[in-house]
């Protein structure tokens, strides 16, 4: 099943200098929209912006951390019998498994109880 | 009460089944001894040689009938027919009821058992003269007679033995060689009820135990048998250390590609797909040209597998209440790969413009393992007789301890958890803690052999399996099948003879009792019987 996600959110949450300030520029001069358009790289130096590959390394880092810290605020919200397994590995734990195994030779794992998480 | 009083294994059989066999043996005509009894006159000239020298054939008359009694003994009842050439040509023919105190015995070469008789009564001799010899020659014979059958009947190669074949040496994925068989010896017996002979199998050069503490626990079923913990370990540690079974497995066979393990997507789990929309949108990398990607449609999630995992033997001792304590651990080496097919649509210029959809690939998560120590513990198991008719125990549940610090969404987690644990509990190998009672086929005939499982008895020493063994008709079996419809007699593998019509059969277990019955040989199985 297609799931389909929206990245909304996060853009607007997420804060960093030079995101910032090119964000601010746009707002107040709408003609660099199509400025950046034809030539992106040309208007930033015209703009005095630093935006060399250093800065985008470390914008680039700064995302995927910002990410995975606001998902790891998210997921404390979630009870852990929803995520038992994510759980027990953000606690330091091994993952348990209780498995039986039906008649037919079939693996079935059971539920963690919430004190085993 | 103990099943097995200390011995490795016992086996219990009931005079019922020892009885079928030998009827199978005597019909399968594997009761007939010959040979030449010379009579112990010395120096008797070459001229006069013949005339010393009696030949003689022996059989028994019908089928000899094993008896545990009352006051605990085991008996053997038979009649036995056969044929005396003396002095160059005179043919005298007799019949001997016998009666013999036995012993059960066990062949290695063909495992199987064995009876042997140890004292004989000759109850009645029957001698018939049609030649009017003298009183004293046929005493003279009938003490020659009793040392023939004593001789034939109580030597070592004349024991009887006992289809089919019981407790068998051969464990399964062993190489086939004669040393990777147990080593089964037959220790002490014991008549332990008016039905149920029960034997001591000494294994790997135990013989301890106590044969006056061994007590019937078949319970009216044909054959039953008892493993102690100390016959289990040493039967395991053996099979462990000579099996060609594969304790190493790997997924997938190099060189083929990392096996491919499709997630489903469920609906009820926005958190974690938000994971994922947002990782996934940590890796696509924004604003190298002032990118970000507004919108994703996940069409496809998997993991990649590459997986090894190498088995270690089980530890398992019994409990006070019948029950088993096993557990054992396994080393994992684990490369998952998680991949995606989204469908995005980016937004440039931080929302300015649109881009067009696009579909594509992603890698999200990349995990590696080497050596890692997944334990096994607190498996509860169930004895139960097997389909190659083992006493052998089923894990119905079992702790797993996977030391995994993969920092991944639950929806990933889960998914390796089932494709580790599934293929590691599907691929364990097997326990191997007894012999087979016994093996399928019936040695000598065309007959098979099942076990209807009875009874599994457990206790904090040992385990006993009893079984009622199911056959093609083992009480009626006879080695010909006689046509009253055509009066022709065939053997019983005859493809003429399968055919006769039930209501036509007629059986017998000796050719001359059919050809007696005025029944004519097949020209096909019996040419030299047809008489046209």
């Amino acid at each position: 099943m297609k799931k389909r996600i929206s990245n909304s959110r996060s853009i607007k949450e997420f804060h960093h200098p030079v995101l910032d300030d090119i964000k601010d520029r746009l707002k107040k001069d709408p003609t660099l929209v199509q400025r950046f358009k034809d030539d992106f790289q040309g208007t930033i130096r015209d703009l005095g912006i630093v935006y060399g590959d250093k800065e985008k390394n470390k914008l680039k880092r700064d995302w995927q951390k910002w990410v995975r810290e606001d998902l790891r605020n998210k997921m404390e919200g979630v009870p852990k019998d929803k995520i038992p397994y994510y759980s027990m590995v953000r606690n330091g734990k091994p993952i348990s498994i209780r498995v039986f195994l039906t008649t037919d030779g079939k693996v079935r794992k059971i539920q963690p109880r919430e004190d085993e998480i | 009460m103990s099943a097995t009083a200390g011995y490795y294994i016992t086996a219990e059989v009931h005079e019922r089944l020892i009885n079928n066999f030998l009827h199978v043996a005597f019909c399968s005509n594997s009761l007939v001894f010959s040979g030449t009894y010379t009579l112990p006159f010395p120096d008797v000239p070459e001229s006069l040689q013949e005339f010393i020298e009696i030949d003689y054939q022996i059989s028994f008359a019908e089928s000899p009938v094993i008896d545990c009694t009352y006051d605990l003994n085991l008996f053997m009842r038979a009649r036995i027919e056969g044929k005396f050439v003396l002095l160059g040509g005179i043919e005298l023919d007799f019949e001997v009821q016998i009666r013999g105190e036995i012993n059960p015995g066990y062949d290695q070469d063909t495992s199987r058992l064995t009876i042997g008789l140890i004292e004989i009564a000759l109850e009645d001799i029957e001698i018939n003269d049609e030649y009017h010899l003298s009183p004293v020659i046929i005493e003279r014979l009938n003490e020659i007679l009793e040392i023939i059958i004593s001789e034939n009947l109580l030597g070592d190669y004349t024991s009887i033995p006992i289809s089919p074949v019981i407790i068998s040496p051969k464990l399964p994925e062993m190489p086939d060689d004669e040393r990777f068989r147990l080593p089964i010896l037959f220790g002490n017996f014991k008549v332990a009820s008016p039905e149920t002979l029960v034997v001591a199998i000494n294994l790997f050069d135990n013989e301890s135990g106590d044969v006056n503490a061994l007590t019937d626990y078949l319970n009216d079923a044909d054959l039953g048998l008892a493993v102690n913990e100390a016959g289990m370990h040493a039967i395991y540690d053996f099979w462990w250390e000579n099996t060609t079974w594969n304790k190493v497995i790997t997924i997938p066979n190099p060189p083929d590609p990392p096996y491919r393990y499709d997630v489903e997507i469920p609906d009820n789990a926005e958190q974690i797909l938000e994971i994922l929309g947002w990782v996934q949108t940590a890796i696509i990398g924004i604003l190298t040209a002032g990118i970000y990607t507004e919108e994703s449609s996940i069409d496809a999630l998997w993991i990649d597998f590459q997986m090894s995992i190498a088995f270690e033997q089980f530890d398992f001792s019994f409990n006070s209440d019948g029950t088993i304590s096993m557990s054992t651990e396994f080393t994992l080496d684990l490369e998952a790969v998680v991949s995606m097919q989204v469908t995005t649509t980016d937004l440039w210029l931080f929302g300015a413009i649109e881009g067009e959809p696009e579909t594509r690939n992603l890698q999200v998560f990349t995990g590696r393992v080497r050596d890692l120590v997944v334990r096994i513990d607190s498996a509860s198991v169930q004895f139960y007789l097997n389909e190659d008719n083992r006493l052998t125990v089923d894990l119905r549940s079992l702790d797993i301890d996977l030391p995994l610090d993969w920092d991944m969404p639950e929806l990933i987690l889960d998914a390796i958890v089932d494709f580790v644990v599934g293929y590691a509990v599907e691929s364990m190998p097997p326990f191997v803690i007894a012999p087979a009672m016994f093996e399928g086929e019936l040695p000598g005939t065309d007959m098979t052999i099942s076990a209807g499982f009875s009874s599994i008895q457990v206790t904090d020493e040992d385990a006993a399996v009893t079984a009622s063994l199911i056959t093609s008709g083992v009480e009626t079996y006879a080695a010909f099948i006689a046509n009253r419809d055509t009066g022709e007699v065939h053997r019983r593998v005859c493809e003429y003879g399968r055919k006769i019509k039930r209501i036509n059969r007629e059986y017998y277990c000796r050719l001359e009792d059919a050809l007696a019955a005025g029944y004519n040989g097949c020209y096909y199985c019996l040419r030299e019987y047809d008489t046209g």
